[in-house]
């Protein structure tokens, strides 16, 4: 178990999000949250990446409370990837996966040429090495979000966090972002655990998934055995067929009404 | 493949940012080679630096104009400018807001306050502990603004809008003050619009140790602040501890500007436009920013206080003017950029 949640809840402010819940991670996994707005996809990704303080329970990576680790052993095990990070407009994108290297470096010291070494690696990864002096801010989408997925990969995480990594991308770039995940973590093992809005993209692409409705788990497994027309209608309230990818084996949802 | 190495992408970027700081060098000693010489008695400037290679000359009165006027006031200059820009560039990365300057911080309507009040309020009150009572005004407004907005941590945004209403708050009181005891105004407005008139070695040994330690700091947050301008949540993610290092940063800044003031007397947009002027030249990179400024702000506030003396010679006008007066059009320059976009 790489990643565990036990018995934590979430708040913001005095707003309870997630009142109590447990989730446990195994390395090599990707695992992927779905639910409707509001349902603390997000928020949980947030405390399990340490952002979020929880009320009460503890998250441990590898073993150990992640709050009582220095959050710089934390950032050489975990990387996080928000849902919309900002940069600098003038930032390169070499500028920018240099980055990552951050939590390797104490504050006085230069990148070395390991640094660099592995700021190459993340690029050719990623296919971003032909990117490297681009500005941040004058990619497309999809290359953006593979820049920042570089970013992450130089940290040398363990883990890795993404919250929603396909919104705002046409259908390809969404392909071509899953893809390179799903590689990420066949070829280096890299742990992922996601949140997503498609459900059929969550479905190909996870080993498991976990269904959240109002900071509550519904179901969790793999997406076989846990995505049925019932799950569909408890969690978001859609009427909808499930039916079986022929190309990928996966099971596929068509949602045609919602739920009065 | 040596050409494939990262280092050599970074290559580019990296000889302009050295130019710039070169070039900045270089203006900075002009110009203070220049307001050493500019003046009624115009000294040329080999002879300046003839004069200040040597120890002060009792008998002569070029050296003693030199040794004992300009330069103490030139350096002073220095000091306030740079400590101004470094605040401003600091408030710039921290709240990730292209706007912030010191003013936003409260530390300009704090330090006017408690001086104002010191003057006219006290009776008696010894004019060389002015700067004093300023120092210790933009402080205590300062901390209030971060106390203010502190909510479990401090956001950008809570931090300006609480700085805004303490600035307000501060502002209405001089303005009280200034009408309750009217009759005494004449000296305190000379020293709400800023200026280096009159400031010799004393200023410089107050304010010296304050820009040295916090402007030494400063420079070395560089990489600090080029992290957390990816925001909180990345910062966080990177393993920053950002609130922490938030503290630090407006802290420095807070010192830097307090300083600054406390000597000078309210000097605006040097802090804001500063850093900006940097930025369009050669790039965000905090690493660099942070010293271009620096050396940027100590140049324009020296040009500017030369300008003081030689507009309206013999009068002189207090050089905060002089710097609206470069700044404001800049700023709405600015506005009008940041809305095209």
């Amino acid at each position: 178990m790489i990643l565990a949640a036990k018995n934590i809840s979430l708040s913001y402010e005095s707003t309870i999000i997630v009142p109590e819940l447990s989730i446990f991670i195994e390395s090599g996994e990707i695992v992927t949250f779905i639910g409707p707005n509001g349902s603390g996809k997000s928020t949980i990704l947030k405390a399990l990446a340490r952002y979020l303080k929880a009320r009460s329970g503890v998250v441990y990576l590898n073993g150990q409370d992640i709050q009582s680790m220095s959050t710089k052993k934390v950032a050489q095990q975990l990387a996080i990837l928000p849902q919309t990070p900002q940069a600098p407009a003038d930032l390169t994108v070499v500028e920018l996966v240099s980055r990552g290297r951050t939590p390797h470096l104490n504050w006085w010291q230069r990148s070395g040429a390991n640094d660099y070494e592995v700021v190459r690696w993340a690029l050719e990864q990623t296919k971003t090495t032909h990117l490297a002096d681009r500005l941040v801010g004058t990619l497309s989408g999809g290359e953006r979000q593979r820049a920042w997925i570089a970013m992450a990969l130089a940290q040398s995480p363990q883990v890795l966090l993404l919250d929603e990594p396909t919104t705002y991308l046409d259908i390809c770039h969404q392909l071509e972002v899953m893809e390179l995940i799903s590689r990420l973590n066949r070829e280096l093992g890299l742990t992922v655990v996601m949140v997503l809005h498609d459900i059929n993209q969550a479905a190909r692409y996870s080993h498991r998934l976990i269904a959240l409705k109002n900071g509550t788990i519904i179901k969790q497994g793999p997406p076989q055995e846990i995505l049925t027309e019932e799950l569909l209608t408890e969690v978001f309230k859609v009427k909808a067929q499930v039916k079986t990818d022929s190309a990928s084996g996966c099971p596929v949802c068509l949602p045609y009404g919602i739920v009065e | 493949m040596r050409n494939n190495s990262v280092s050599t992408f970074v290559g580019p970027k990296r000889r302009r940012q050295w130019i710039t700081l070169m070039a900045l060098a270089a203006m900075a000693i002009l110009a203070i080679t220049a307001s050493i010489s500019i003046g009624p008695v115009s000294i040329p400037f080999l002879k300046v630096w003839e004069l200040l290679a040597k120890p002060p000359v009792q008998s002569d009165i070029a050296s003693q104009i030199v040794w004992n006027i300009r330069l103490p006031r030139t350096l002073v200059g220095c000091l306030v400018g740079a400590g101004l820009a470094l605040s401003g560039a600091l408030l710039q990365g921290v709240m990730r807001n292209p706007l912030a300057d010191p003013h936003i911080i409260g530390v300009s309507s704090g330090a006017g306050f408690a001086a104002v009040t010191a003057m006219i309020v006290i009776p008696n009150f010894p004019p060389s502990l002015v700067p004093a009572a300023a120092f210790v005004g933009a402080m205590a407004s300062g901390v209030l603004v971060y106390a203010l907005a502190w909510r479990a941590g401090v956001s950008p945004m809570r931090m300006i809008l609480s700085g805004v209403a303490v600035s307000a708050l501060m502002n209405a009181g001089t303005s009280a003050v200034l009408n309750i005891f009217s009759e005494n105004v004449q000296s305190v407005m000379s020293w709400l619009a800023g200026g280096l008139a009159g400031r010799g070695w004393h200023h410089w040994h107050q304010l010296w140790p304050y820009i040295l330690v916090a402007g030494t700091i400063a420079l070395l947050t560089g990489r600090q602040v080029n992290v957390l301008l990816l925001g909180d949540e990345m910062a966080t993610g990177l393993g920053m501890r950002v609130e922490r290092v938030r503290m630090l940063l407006i802290g420095l800044a807070c010192i830097l500007a307090a300083a600054a003031v406390s000597v000078s007397g309210l000097i605006g947009f040097v802090g804001l436009i500063v850093p900006h002027i940097i930025r369009l030249i050669a790039g965000s990179d905090y690493r660099f920013l942070l010293p271009a400024s620096a050396l940027g702000g100590a140049t324009l506030l020296v040009l500017a206080d030369i300008a003081a003396r030689m507009v309206l010679d013999p009068i002189e006008l207090p050089v905060g003017i002089l710097t609206a007066c470069l700044g404001a059009p800049f700023f709405l320059y600015l506005l009008r950029r940041r809305t095209t976009h």
